[in-house]
């Protein structure tokens, strides 16, 4: 098993670097995640390490040996494109005997590897079928098969499944899950959905405009996202911006105002007065009740409001509550019913909120990464 | 009233718009076939009784008809692998560049289709003649001593023939060239498949079925082409186009003229139906 290092790499298309100066570190044997919206160079990244397209600046090493200036075909990776790419005239065996038929592999030895991969992504004997003739998933199986036969030391894989459906979708993460576990390789996983990268990964990295916004457990950074960006990736669904008063005293939640709006929310973070952040917390995180009394709420990190709209998603019924202490409408789940117009005084816990750096967009274009 | 009814099956709207073509068709195709049967069978003495092959099998008995036909069939089976063989390179050249060079590129494959036979005939007479530039390029290479015939023979049919066949070609892989996904390349070199084993496991298989149509596109026509071979082979080098043409506007053979048409025909169907085995036979795996 290798590590994979990318240090400092940089790709230029026209006019627009579509990856600046991206670092990151795959540890041997883990699976790592990149994360991103469409057009953060998630793959643009992963075809530099495979070598399908040429750096621009930076490095990167597997198993510590740079390979900037070998061509894909010496590189021994394994790729699983989001198309699956099979080669449709070529029958599931010879798909997945292909990369060993180009390493000379003896045939004998050859039939043993395929039935042996074949076995391990849980394919049934398919294997004089042509690839049209399979479901999605098989295909996806197939695509898997044919990249780990060759014992690739890092396994690039490029949104693998999101052209599966829901259920199906679900069942191969899992599938995807043991397999990595079961051959221990190196995987670098390219995603748009947070779920998959959460429930996958050992280690996210977050991409934002070519560049990385974060880069942290799945733990960690769920729950204490370094910027406003990836908190904002991950799903936190209220981030207002706000500027640091001063602290009661040492080990006392910290007073933040919210900018253009009147509420001043305490945080059970550490941060110099008067320094500019983003105050962050989760749907989930809110209680709600109804307000009884007339009279507004006195007690810190209390707020008032009244339901503007609400969608019920099977499990709790998510609120989009005015308060108007707030700019913009702060989303609450609950499990209890309200209607629409319902007095409601909500409670943000101050260990709940979260103090995020707020982050300018880094700038794409210009002569120097 | 429902869009899928009037646009649906059992609905008369689509066959009345395909009647004039189908009717055109009637006219201008099958007609003058079976004028051709009528004509090319029809019975040498007045007693005899249609359909007489002795006509047709007699276009095979002559010598001038023999020969015409087989240098019908080689001069097509050349063309069409000088057609393959430097059509390939150039449709490749066109597939990988930018779309503004594609665009020119293509502008000129076209090119031939823009001018006419005759004038065509006429620059190759003149490039490929004894004081042409062709000749004086091999003098001055020192290849050959004096001029040699490169017209009125069967190499200037075939340089004719090649240069207005090959857009077909070219256009038949490009087709199929510009389809191939990029990922399957990647694919087969990340599994360490070198640029030339790409090439050839590849983009080789998946260009077949343009292969195949390209073919038979320039087949076909090389075999029924006749103002080209007409103007650059001279009277010397009939194929079966212009033997026909002779035996019809010369000789006023009618029945002659007829059964070679029959000969043409055949050949046609012929090729047609083997390439249509090897096509289905080659393709069965390509869905």
């Amino acid at each position: 098993m290798s590590d994979v290092e990318v240090s400092g790499v940089s790709k230029r298309y026209d006019e627009l670097w579509a990856v600046k100066r991206v670092s990151f570190t795959a540890p041997a044997g883990s699976f790592t995640s990149l994360l991103g919206p469409s057009g953060c160079g998630k793959t643009t990244t992963l075809r530099l390490i495979a070598g399908f397209a040429a750096l621009d600046e930076g490095e990167v090493r597997i198993g510590g040996r740079p390979v900037d200036d070998l061509p894909p075909w010496r590189r021994n990776l394994g790729v699983v494109f989001q198309n699956y790419a099979l080669f449709p005239f070529m029958t599931v065996f010879d798909n997945v005997a292909f990369g060993l038929r180009r390493r000379k592999v003896p045939r004998g030895e050859t039939a043993e590897r395929v039935a042996e991969v074949i076995d391990l992504v849980g394919l049934p004997d398919l294997a004089q079928r042509y690839p049209r003739q399979l479901s999605g998933g098989q295909q996806q199986r197939v695509a898997l098969a044919r990249a780990l036969v060759i014992r690739p030391e890092v396994l690039l894989l490029d949104e693998p499944l999101s052209n599966l459906d829901a259920k199906l979708r679900a069942e191969m993460r899992f599938e995807l899950k043991r397999i990595q576990r079961e051959t221990g390789v190196t995987s670098i996983f390219v995603t748009h959905d947070q779920e998959e990268a959460l429930t996958l990964s050992d280690q996210i990295v977050v991409m934002n405009l070519g560049t990385v916004a974060g880069a942290a457990a799945p733990k960690a950074i769920w729950e204490q996202p370094e910027s406003a960006y990836v908190a904002d990736f991950l799903g936190i669904e209220n981030l207002f911006p706000g500027t640091v008063g001063a602290a009661a005293g040492p080990d006392e939640p910290v007073a933040v105002s919210v900018d253009d709006g009147a509420a001043v929310l305490r945080a059970a973070a550490d941060r110099a007065p008067g320094s500019a952040v983003v105050l962050g917390i989760r749907s989930g995180d809110i209680a709600m009740r109804r307000s009884e009394g007339a009279g507004a709420a006195e007690e810190p990190n209390f707020l008032d409001g009244a339901v503007r709209e609400f969608t019920y998603v099977g499990s709790a019924v998510v609120y989009q509550v005015d308060c108007p202490d707030l700019p913009a409408p702060l989303i609450v789940t609950a499990q209890q019913d309200f209607a629409i117009g319902d007095r409601v005084r909500l409670r943000l816990p101050p260990e709940s909120i979260k103090l995020l750096r707020p982050e300018a967009p880094p700038d794409r274009s210009g002569d120097r990464p | 009233m429902s869009v899928g009814r009037a646009w649906g099956r059992g609905s008369r709207f689509p066959a009345s718009l395909a009647t004039p073509v189908l009717l055109a068709f009637a006219v201008f195709i099958v007609a003058p076939c079976v004028m051709l049967l009528v004509k090319g069978l029809e019975p040498a003495a007045e007693t005899g009784a249609w359909p007489d092959f002795t006509n047709v099998l007699g276009v095979f008995d002559s010598k001038v008809g023999q020969q015409a036909l087989n240098r019908t069939i080689r001069i097509s089976l050349i063309v069409t692998v000088i057609c393959m063989l430097a059509g390939y390179p150039v449709a490749l050249f066109i597939a990988r560049c930018g779309p503004r060079w594609r665009g020119l590129l293509l502008a000129v494959v076209i090119f031939p289709f823009l001018i006419s036979a005759v004038v065509r005939a006429f620059g190759w007479t003149v490039l490929l003649g004894d004081s042409g530039l062709a000749n004086k390029g091999l003098i001055a290479l020192g290849l050959i001593d004096r001029p040699i015939a490169l017209v009125q023979n069967e190499i200037g049919i075939i340089v004719g023939e090649t240069h207005l066949l090959m857009p077909y070609m070219i256009l038949s892989l490009l087709a199929v060239l510009q389809r191939i996904d990029p990922n399957l390349r990647h694919a087969a070199e990340s599994l360490g498949a070198s640029p030339v084993s790409v090439f050839w496991r590849i983009v080789i298989p998946l260009t077949l079925p343009g292969l195949l149509t390209g073919t038979l596109l320039v087949f076909s026509l090389a075999m029924t082409a006749f103002a080209t071979p007409f103007l650059l082979g001279g009277g010397r080098t009939p194929i079966l186009t212009t033997l026909l043409y002779d035996y019809a506007f010369t000789l006023f053979d009618w029945r002659l003229a007829a059964s070679i048409g029959i000969v043409l025909l055949v050949l046609g169907i012929l090729f047609v139906t083997v390439h249509r085995f090897v096509s289905s036979r080659g393709m069965r795996s390509y869905g």
